[in-house]
């Protein structure tokens, strides 16, 4: 068997079966590096063991609490800054905008007038342009179907319309409604 | 113990600070201890414990219950002195060209004697030839009497991970014991050779 296994069974946390710990003891009395890893092994893990914790200088939870004061107040003082940062960004922005849109009125005011007035000018042709088109389609309408089936049809209409009143009632009266 | 320390956590997540300064006072030895053991200077260890404690105070709120409360803190700390050796790596001064930084005097007697220096600075040799996971494990392993598993949760890493470090590391810090004990040896042999030889 090679060192390996042997430095394995070593460097073992878990305890070895009688079999293993008899196989290698016989191996430390004849290898020379396996006998000084395990004696090296020993000596490293009482070095640690015996070893204390190290405690800080008298006063440390005084320094903590200064040092969580202090800490509450740089982040304080940085919320400040990140808050106002943020609103002065925003305002110049704003600002900015405003003067995109407000300084071709002190460029040019005459043609920003214009440009304006064209504006109104557009909106008013459109509006004419649906109410020409929609009364073009109401006499077209009106043209296709003769008087006697215009008045049929309002007949007709009205007649629906009294159905409905009665159908409504008949289903919103308490009495119905109670069942 | 256990239950005033229950009582603790939960006013320090309710937001007493009061309660969390007794944390800090219960807690301060093993934090600095992990601190010192890691970064090998006093100094750096007392920051480096000040900033665990404040890190875990800002995060009080999402500690689980379920988890031990040392292991979580203990974690906070580890991760910090990582991140530390990680940063202090770019500077590239080796431990071993600085002087020998002096323990904090804390223990009276014998632990201040002069072969207690010389095991300790052995022991800071040892330890700062591994890589900051595996010092930190070792740490664990040694001083806290951690399990695998506890180990494993403080580095976030997976239990079989944990025991091939922790393998590596021993038998690391075995050859660098002999190698140590190797140089010894001769210098010893050097004082009493006589100038003759």
């Amino acid at each position: 068997m090679n060192h390996q296994f042997f430095e394995t069974l070593l460097l073992s946390d878990t305890e070895l079966t009688e079999a293993e710990s008899a196989m290698l003891q016989d191996h430390l009395q004849t290898c020379r590096a396996c006998r000084q890893l395990s004696d090296a092994l020993k000596d490293v893990d009482n070095l640690f063991h015996n070893s204390a914790f190290v405690a800080p200088r008298p006063g440390f939870t005084h320094r903590w609490e200064d040092a969580l004061a202090a800490d509450i107040k740089k982040r304080q003082r940085t919320q400040v800054f990140s808050i106002t940062f943020i609103g002065l960004v925003s305002i110049a922005a704003l600002f900015l905008l405003l003067g995109f849109t407000i300084l071709p009125i002190f460029i040019s005011p005459i043609s920003v007038l214009w440009a304006e007035l064209f504006g109104i000018v557009t909106w008013f042709s459109a509006i004419e342009g649906i109410i020409n088109l929609l009364s073009t389609l109401f006499q077209a309408v009106f043209s296709l179907v003769p008087i006697s089936m215009w008045v049929a049809l309002t007949f007709a209409f009205l007649g629906l319309c009294a159905v409905w009143v009665v159908a409504f009632k008949q289903v919103t009266s308490p009495r119905r409604l109670s069942i | 113990m256990q239950d005033t320390e229950a009582v603790w956590l939960v006013q320090a997540q309710r937001g007493d600070q009061q309660a969390f300064t007794n944390i800090v006072e219960a807690y301060q030895k093993p934090v600095f201890n992990l601190c010192y053991r890691m970064l090998n200077n006093a100094e750096d260890a007392e920051d480096a414990a000040q900033e665990t404690f404040l890190r875990a105070y800002r995060s009080i709120k999402q500690y689980d219950h379920n988890r031990q409360f040392s292991t979580w803190l203990l974690s906070i700390a580890a991760h910090y002195c990582i991140d530390q050796i990680r940063k202090n790596r770019m500077n590239i001064i080796s431990l071993e060209d600085q002087p020998n930084q002096e323990i904090p005097d804390t223990l009276p007697g014998p632990e201040s004697s002069l072969s207690k220096r010389e095991e300790q600075n052995r022991m800071r040799l040892l330890l700062e030839k591994l890589n900051p996971i595996d010092r930190a494990a070792v740490v664990m392993y040694y001083w806290y009497d951690y399990s695998y598993d506890e180990i494993a949760q403080s580095l976030s890493l997976s239990e079989s991970a944990i025991k091939s470090r922790l393998h590596r590391a021993r038998k690391e810090m075995a050859r660098l014991w002999i190698s140590q004990q190797n140089k010894l040896i001769p210098a010893e042999r050097k004082c009493h050779e006589s100038p003759v030889f």
